[in-house]
């Protein structure tokens, strides 16, 4: 990889979602400064604005280099009025990231090492599974043809027929739409690259998680992380566990919904319902149901299920029957993604 | 209409097996919840996302109709037991642990229970990274290197605007088009794609262990296939079976490591 690589995937994957995260954040009322949740917000934005393009562009027959124009143009527009808008907040957040490592105890830096360990085991070995002539191999056909889904992934033969169930959740077009703006090769981003962000990610949730369920205990935080990573590390013992999935194969949709999604759905849950969470709280969770429809086709029942069952948890010691309606509409990109796949099967 | 309840109870819990492996983490679970119901059952939010959820998912996902719901509408091909996901084994576990640990006084109370709880982890589970999972990486893209020289050979051999059509011997049919999505094939993984016909037989024959090489080649001509990639393993060895490529007029341009690659030369 040169070094220009580098600097494009860091830019899109690292500055671009910070800062879309960023906006949305802006209009939290409360603990919206910390940069794990902007990065949370920027990649489920980045997620849902992936679903909105790409699934009406794969039916009109698109090029994928059209579809990567107005994907990085919109995300640029949101960065730039993110940089507006949190004119002032940008310095705060990166003062409070900062400033959280004042009260970082011993063992956080064993839980560095480890979570480093997780991606160093990405980058350097290699895990060899048979789906990825399906989910990277859309990638890299979507890339060498400038097309989306037009072709079909095992045969590369002109498509006479959608095949639905994989079509309805375009995760690959994501990959493809990274490595057409970084021009790394979708094989390599999909196996080496993209899981560094995505085990980042998965504790970056696990940590506001913790942080909802410690009220902000620095100490108790990282003693969560600490064992979540031995648990994550030892899951081997159980191979359809999320644990496996989550160190074996992050890079395919339905490994992400298991690793990061379906947690970060019952974090922004409790800001939602619990901490009195205001309409951004809410969008949040609606590109986290995106991100869901986006992700996997399964992500499209997966993610309503575990949003029903948090309100019905909510429901029972709180009866503040109006969170069922709100709860309702985030799950919207769900909804509209489930119909299309009855109408167009 | 579900005929029969106790079948897809029973298919649930047989789900549930499957997932859950040597059992031994949903037996941490289990503790973990009654220990979040024992020491948090006053905090709201705790008693709510962890105990409260954990209970309600479960119970949703071993009712008989969601399992005949999920089997007849949602998910065709077995795989009921992704929908466990849901279920927080490691944020309760990692949760009751962590509370554990922050309940003891002294400093030294808490490196032992830490300590102990860790070794409780390591002895109930396994190690993700096994030789069965990982290997050291053959290169970035993380595929075969045989499929990568494979491509970069065809592609040099390959006129300007020229249409590659392969047919491939099914142990590389899944990572061609990982490297190279401008190829095309005769089929991909598992035999899979959109042609028909003579395929099921090609593919049943190039993993045979005595290929008929002149049927294959005469497949191959008639579905356009202008490059053959077969494992010289499989092939046999007499010299007028392996002369019928030539005949069909593939020619063998290189050989990469047990592969042979054949050029369509009419």
């Amino acid at each position: 990889m040169t070094i220009q690589q580098i600097v494009l995937i860091l830019l899109w994957m690292l500055l671009v979602p910070f800062l879309a995260g960023s906006l949305v954040t802006a209009f939290m009322k409360s603990e919206q400064d910390s940069f794990s949740l902007q990065y949370l917000c920027g990649i489920l934005f980045m997620f849902m604005l992936t679903l909105v393009l790409a699934l009406p562009m794969i039916f009109m027959g698109s090029k994928l280099s059209t579809l990567a124009i107005i994907w990085s143009i919109v995300l640029l527009v949101v960065c730039i009025l993110s940089m507006i808008v949190n004119r002032t907040r940008l310095t705060r957040i990166i003062k409070e990231t900062v400033c959280s490592f004042e009260k970082f105890p011993w063992y956080g830096f064993i839980v560095i090492v480890l979570i480093f360990f997780q991606i160093f085991m990405y980058v350097y070995f290699q895990h060899i599974d048979d789906d990825d002539a399906f989910f990277v191999a859309s990638a890299v056909t979507a890339v060498d043809t400038d097309s989306l889904f037009h072709y079909n992934t095992y045969t590369g033969l002109p498509e006479t027929s959608f095949e639905m169930r994989y079509v309805i959740s375009p995760f690959p077009m994501f990959t493809a739409v990274i490595s057409f703006l970084t021009s790394i090769h979708a094989a390599i981003l999909a196996h080496t690259v993209l899981p560094v962000f995505w085990v980042l990610l998965a504790y970056m949730v696990y940590y506001l998680l913790g942080a909802c369920l410690f009220k902000n205990d620095v100490r108790k935080i990282y003693l969560f992380l600490l064992f979540a990573c031995f648990l994550n590390i030892f899951g081997g013992s159980a191979v359809y566990m999320s644990t496996h999935f989550m160190l074996v194969r992050i890079w395919q949709g339905k490994s992400i919904i298991a690793s990061v999604l379906i947690p970060a759905i019952a974090y922004l849950a409790v800001r939602t319902m619990y901490q009195k969470g205001n309409w951004a709280d809410w969008l949040a969770l609606c590109f986290a149901m995106g991100g869901a429809a986006l992700l996997s086709s399964m992500g499209i029942y997966l993610a309503p299920l575990t949003l029903g069952i948090l309100t019905v948890a909510y429901l029972i010691s709180h009866r503040k029957f109006k969170v069922i309606l709100y709860a309702a509409v985030s799950c919207l990109p769900c909804i509209i993604s489930g119909i299309v796949y009855i109408i167009m099967r | 209409m579900i005929e029969n309840t106790n079948d897809y109870f029973q298919a649930g819990i047989e789900y549930f097996q499957i997932y859950i492996g040597t059992g031994m983490f949903v037996v941490l679970f289990l503790i973990s919840l009654l220990y979040i119901y024992i020491r948090d059952s006053k905090e709201k939010i705790k008693t709510d996302i962890l105990l409260r959820y954990s209970i309600i998912a479960i119970l949703i996902l071993f009712n008989p109709l969601m399992v005949y719901a999920a089997e007849e509408f949602l998910l065709k091909d077995m795989v009921y037991w992704r929908i466990f996901w849901i279920i927080p084994v490691v944020p309760v576990i990692a949760y009751a642990a962590a509370q554990a640990v922050s309940g003891c006084k002294e400093k030294k109370k808490k490196l032992i229970t830490s300590i102990a709880i860790l070794l409780i982890i390591v002895y109930c589970g396994k190690l993700v990274y096994n030789t069965g999972n990982f290997q050291e990486a053959d290169n970035l893209y993380k595929i075969p290197q045989e499929a990568i020289d494979i491509c970069d050979i065809i592609n040099e051999q390959s006129e300007d605007g020229e249409t590659i059509q392969l047919l491939v011997t099914p142990e590389l049919a899944s990572y061609i088009r990982q490297y190279d999505g401008t190829m095309k094939m005769l089929f991909g993984r598992h035999g899979r794609g959109n042609a028909e016909g003579e395929i099921d037989t090609v593919y049943e024959q190039l993993q045979s262990d005595t290929m008929d090489l002149v049927l294959i080649t005469e497949i191959a001509r008639d579905t356009g296939c202008n490059y053959l990639i077969l494992n010289s393993h499989r092939m046999p060895q007499d010299r007028p079976e392996i002369d019928s490529l030539y005949e069909f007029g593939y020619m063998s341009v290189d050989t990469v490591g047990e592969y042979i690659i054949f050029k369509d030369i009419r």
